[in-house]
């Protein structure tokens, strides 16, 4: 397994993907950063500082998942193009190497790569929030939940969008789901937490939405469900699975 | 019998209903070099695919090194270098690197690399993007990683496809020292004979997906010797009349046919029959090369 692992950084450590997992959240943060240094006055309300840290939390969340979710997208994306670019996976596949190993070792580096992604947006939130005064009461739990829920939530959604990398060559097709993905998970946030309520009914059942329902934030409040991070955990496992059977028994062209 | 690095048995790959590999049954020997020969299209690369587990045969078996691909498939891949059709690399990376990449899954030490590439002499060009590689340096690179893993069994799908007769020349170079230097038998695959003809130690030609000929390359020069042809008024009194001489003849057409040219033979032949009264119009000498045997094994099968 270790092989695999350290075979596919030499792959990724001259490419964009580095640079990609800093870009998100530098993002994230920075635009939020701008955002508020424009209207101070109007956003902050002085004095509050439990409504000025979830608030703070809520505008990074808004802009957090859509990255996420394009994120993903064109992390598989990279990391596949690799392969499909060079022609390299017959290459890959004729050496005396487990198909599930190489598999897994696509996946473990997505994972571990918004990981990175997850821990600097936490590590931005925090500093935005000393940066503005918000000092006395820092969220900490509100601020993890922000970032680490929808990231395992999201589980599934890197299972998928890595077998349909991995199974297509021509990208297009898997840029274009995640951007759908990214519209789908977007529209779970425009509910309202009333909506929630019946949103529960179809929501398990759509990876896509697990992110931000896992840690969705209304009118300065967080309502966050540790259900949707299990629901992301067991459905990233499933679809792992199935992604790792497809794969070996993929024909090479 | 010398024993058998590849062999299949009626190893068959379908696609839909096309039937691209059919009945084929390879019998590589120990230390050999395996010319694979055949025209665009006619299976090469789908056949090799099987041999390498990247494809699964609709019917049939592969056994390397004695062992069922099918069951064993990681042992065999193991002692396999393998390098199909188009080259395969990371552009972005040396040549170093893309070694590196496979030389950290197979566990090989990374002085191995140095050596693979000192065997195909790109140790200057070791350390530039393979993007700026010419097609003759990655074809070289890519038998390079062939190499890496120290195999027993080499196998190259037209590791010379597109490539100038210097790059040529230096790829048979390397292939002709495997065998030698190494102990590492070779199937090389191509459709140009000629190429095949200055390396090969064994031959198969496939078509359509059939296996038409194998066997060694001596065996395949001996239906290229050349032969006597005459054109005579009565053929046939002509041959009984060489028959009984002790000659082994035949006819084609209005010709005689006799597999000797030699010039006593040739001078004994017109002395009988014209002693016998048959007019002699003309004798020729036919020696057809191997490029014409090749097309007649390839021509016979299209026209089934
Ligand atoms: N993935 C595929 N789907 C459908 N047909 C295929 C596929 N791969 C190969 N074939 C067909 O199988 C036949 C044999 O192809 P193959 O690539 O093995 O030929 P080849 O001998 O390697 O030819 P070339 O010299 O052009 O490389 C061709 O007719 C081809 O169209
Ligand atoms: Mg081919």
């Amino acid at each position: 397994m270790n092989g695999a692992l350290v075979s596919d950084w030499i792959k990724m450590r001259k490419t964009w993907i580095k640079i990609l997992v800093i870009l998100g959240p530098f993002g994230v943060i920075s635009l939020n950063a701008v955002r508020y240094a424009l209207n101070y006055h109007g956003i902050v309300r002085p004095g509050d500082d439990a409504y000025n840290w979830a608030l703070l939390i809520q505008n990074i969340s808004h802009l957090l998942m859509p990255t996420l979710m394009l994120g993903i997208a064109l992390l598989a994306s990279l990391l596949s193009g690799l392969e499909h670019q060079g022609h390299a996976w017959k290459q890959l596949l004729a050496l005396p190497v487990s198909r599930v190993q190489l598999y897994l070792s696509k996946f473990i580096w997505i994972a571990g790569l918004l990981a990175i992604s997850a821990t600097l947006c936490a590590v931005g939130t925090i500093l935005l929030g000393f940066a503005f005064g918000f000092t006395p009461h820092v969220p900490w739990a509100g601020i993890l939940e922000e970032c680490y829920y929808p990231y395992l939530a999201a589980y599934g959604v890197i299972a998928i969008q890595l077998l349909l990398s991995v199974l297509v060559a021509n990208q297009s097709f898997a840029i274009t789901l995640g951007v759908l993905g990214m519209i789908i998970s977007g529209l779970s946030d425009a509910l309202s937490p009333d909506g929630l309520t019946h949103a529960g009914h179809w929501a398990p059942f759509v990876p896509w939405v697990y992110p931000s329902l896992s840690a969705l934030t209304h009118g300065a409040v967080q309502h966050v469900d540790f259900a949707y991070v299990v629901y992301g955990l067991l459905a990233g496992g499933l679809l792992l699975a199935l992604g790792t059977g497809l794969f070996a028994r993929k024909e090479v062209k | 019998m010398s024993e058998m690095v590849i062999e299949t048995s009626n190893l068959t790959r379908r696609y839909g209903k096309k039937v691209s590999v059919n009945n084929v049954n390879l019998k590589v020997p120990k230390g050999s070099i395996y010319g694979f020969l055949g025209p665009n299209g006619a299976g090469k690369t789908t056949t090799i695919r099987m041999l390498l587990g990247l494809i699964r045969p609709t019917s049939g078996h592969i056994r390397i090194f004695n062992q069922d691909l099918s069951k064993h498939r990681m042992p065999i891949l193991r002692r396999i270098g393998s390098l199909v059709e188009s080259p395969s690399y990371y552009g972005h990376l040396s040549g170093y690197e893309n070694l590196d990449v496979i030389a950290r899954l197979l566990k090989v030490p990374s002085k191995r690399i140095d050596e693979v590439l000192g065997i195909v002499r790109l140790t200057p060009a070791a350390h530039q993007t393979v993007k700026g590689y010419s097609l003759g340096m990655k074809q070289r690179l890519g038998i390079a990683a062939a190499l890496l893993g120290n195999p027993d069994l080499l196998i190259l799908d037209e590791p010379t496809n597109g490539l100038d007769p210097a790059g040529i020349h230096e790829i048979r170079t390397l292939i002709k020292d495997m065998p030698k230097q190494h102990g590492i038998t070779v199937v090389v695959s191509s459709h140009l004979l000629s190429e095949i003809d200055q390396m090969a130690t064994h031959v198969g030609i496939i078509d359509h997906g059939h296996l038409l000929f194998q066997d060694s390359i001596e065996k395949l020069r001996e239906q290229s010797s050349p032969k006597l042809f005459l054109q005579v008024d009565k053929p046939h009194e002509a041959k009984r009349l060489l028959q009984d001489a002790g000659f082994k003849v035949s006819i084609q057409g209005d010709n005689l046919q006799i597999p000797n040219s030699d010039l006593s033979v040739t001078e004994e032949i017109n002395r009988q029959l014209v002693q016998a009264g048959i007019s002699v119009y003309r004798i020729s000498e036919q020696s057809r090369s191997l490029e014409d045997i090749f097309l007649d094994f390839v021509d016979k099968e299209g026209s089934l």
